[in-house]
């Protein structure tokens, strides 16, 4: 097992164990991303002296907060007992990922929001000559939002070769709105670079995240909705906001461990 | 008013180089000049509300004052959410200028409409509110609160008063005190009630600031129960800071203001303006209804 699947298998566990104690939570959308967060925390964002990161990170399909938090806390900068109380009165976590945490710039949960947030940032870290890129993390589903549109056609007027826009293609929306974006070649009509690999293959996605490019760079990820735990790959509709019972929560345990 | 915006924006370019402006298709003209000479600054990222709204939230993030001018109905109504999470949820500075006001275009219709600007953008945690009287109250207002770390909306509007008071921001202004009722007016609305006011012994308040809300001067100046609020947008935006500012008194209030029936029959301004009930013989009658023992 490679230290990215060790660090995978253990936020997963993390995760499981959190989703059963509060019995709420979108765990299926959690484990799609896990292993891009994985590589974009430990490996890919680039620190200053002092370890801060000089990459941002939006994570605009702000319902899969849980594995952000996951690893905010393995990161020792959101404090243990938080994710305990995560989503319960006068917790400082809510369901989706929320901006008062260190490490969170924005608020999401509403779709269509990180994509224009990460143009601007992007446009004002050139303004400031600041280095590091933005990274942003959108659904297939989310796709269909207009606002998504909007902000790749400012990005382009704005030449952001500082913006990284991965997709988490996990199909779970049911709409076929990423396969008609290829089928007519709009991220390339986009002037994109645009490259897509198996979200859960930590080689190919290494590789990816680490290409600088001259211009917008579109990861389209293919994942699996609920990656790991069978019952969540076999069902993902049902498993999209489905807390995991006693019986189900010790099985998920065994298949991620 | 639009006009005087011009100016004070191309000052503030010049001046602050944290300032970027964003279009979303209009004034590109105007601002032609500028995006020559800032042209980092000026951005005109095309017509699209909802993310020009995001894009300016991610500059605002990182230090950036961004500036947001188009007519009123597409900045605040098509983009209103992007405003609530992306400026007041987020807690991020930044200034919304709408054009168009209500109804000062006319004979658009519907589609450029905006009486609720006021209304909707009340229920936005940390939104600042600013409804300048004339031209250069909007630059007063304006200079005072654009880098104040807030979101900001002014409502630029052709329908001026006549004349300019020495307005702050937060502030009202006291135009005249009197014993039989408190009148409180709003922006260009001013205009419509000074004359029938003078006949009568009342004190009128008046505000360019809506959010935040001057209480102060308020609760310093009321004379007797009676009030009459008088707003250029939806009528009854204020209310609950009045009823909060005043929890002390028994009330008797009247109101002059757009209704959400209120229609603009297309033509000009002036010819609309007894069907909304601002004219002199509507606003005296009001007055008097409130007067009544």
């Amino acid at each position: 097992m490679t230290m990215h699947e060790e660090k995978v298998r253990q936020l997963k566990k993390r995760m499981l164990q959190v989703c059963f104690k509060n019995q709420q939570g979108y765990l299926p959308s959690s484990f799609s991303i896990l292993d891009i967060l994985v590589l974009l925390y430990y490996e890919v964002m680039q620190c200053d002296v002092q370890k801060m990161y000089i990459d941002e990170f939006i994570l605009s399909k702000g319902h899969a907060a849980l594995a952000l938090y996951a690893i905010l806390e393995d990161k020792n900068i959101l404090k243990k007992n938080e994710l305990e109380k995560w989503g319960k009165y006068n917790s400082q976590l809510c369901l989706m990922a929320e901006r008062k945490i260190p490490g969170i710039l924005f608020s999401t949960g509403s779709l269509g929001h990180g994509l224009p947030e990460a143009v601007g940032l992007a446009y004002a870290k050139k303004i400031h000559k600041e280095k590091g890129r933005v990274f942003v993390l959108i659904g297939d589903g989310e796709l269909e939002e207009g606002s998504n549109w909007e902000a790749f056609l400012a990005a382009i007027k704005m030449k952001l070769d500082n913006l990284v826009c991965i997709i988490d293609h996990n199909r779970s929306s049911g709409s076929s709105i990423l396969e008609k974006w290829e089928k007519f070649q709009r991220f390339k009509m986009l002037e994109c670079y645009v490259e897509k690999v198996n979200g859960h293959d930590e080689c190919l996605l290494r590789k990816v995240l680490n290409k600088n490019k001259d211009r917008i760079v579109v990861i389209i990820a293919d994942t699996v909705k609920g990656k790991g735990c069978s019952a969540m790959e076999l069902n993902p509709a049902l498993w999209h906001s489905k807390a995991p019972n006693e019986q189900e929560y010790l099985f998920m345990l065994e298949e991620v461990q | 008013m639009f006009k005087r915006f011009a100016e004070e924006m191309k000052t503030i370019l010049k001046e602050n180089e944290e300032s970027i402006l964003i279009l979303m298709g209009i004034a590109r003209y105007t601002f032609k000049e500028s995006k020559a000479y800032y042209s980092q600054r000026v951005i005109d990222v095309g017509i699209m509300e909802p993310a020009a709204v995001g894009i300016a939230a991610g500059m605002a993030s990182k230090g950036l004052i961004p500036f947001l001018y188009t007519w009123a109905p597409f900045l605040i109504e098509r983009a209103y959410e992007q405003l609530k999470l992306d400026f007041g949820c987020q807690e991020l500075g930044g200034n919304f200028i709408g054009n168009g006001a209500s109804y000062d275009l006319t004979s658009y219709g519907n589609s450029h409409y905006c009486p609720s600007d006021v209304p909707i953008l009340k229920q936005i945690k940390n939104m600042q509110i600013v409804v300048p009287g004339t031209a250069d109250e909007f630059a007063v207002l304006f200079k005072e609160a654009y880098n104040n770390g807030r979101p900001t909306y002014y409502r630029l509007s052709e329908n001026m008063n006549d004349e300019s008071n020495r307005v702050e921001f937060g502030k009202a202004n006291i135009i005249k005190k009197g014993e039989r009722a408190t009148i409180i007016v709003v922006g260009p609305m001013l205009n419509y009630i000074l004359p029938v006011m003078k006949e009568y012994d009342v004190t009128i308040i008046y505000y360019t600031t809506i959010v935040p809300f001057d209480k102060t001067t308020l609760q310093k100046n009321i004379s007797g129960n009676r009030i009459m609020i008088v707003e250029p947008y939806h009528k009854g935006a204020i209310l609950d800071e009045i009823i909060d500012a005043l929890s002390e008194h028994y009330l008797k209030i009247e109101m002059v203001g757009f209704d959400i029936n209120s229609v603009c029959n297309l033509g000009e301004y002036f010819e609309n303006v007894s069907d909304w009930g601002f004219d002199q013989n509507t606003v005296k009658r009001k007055l008097e209804k409130l007067l009544e023992e």
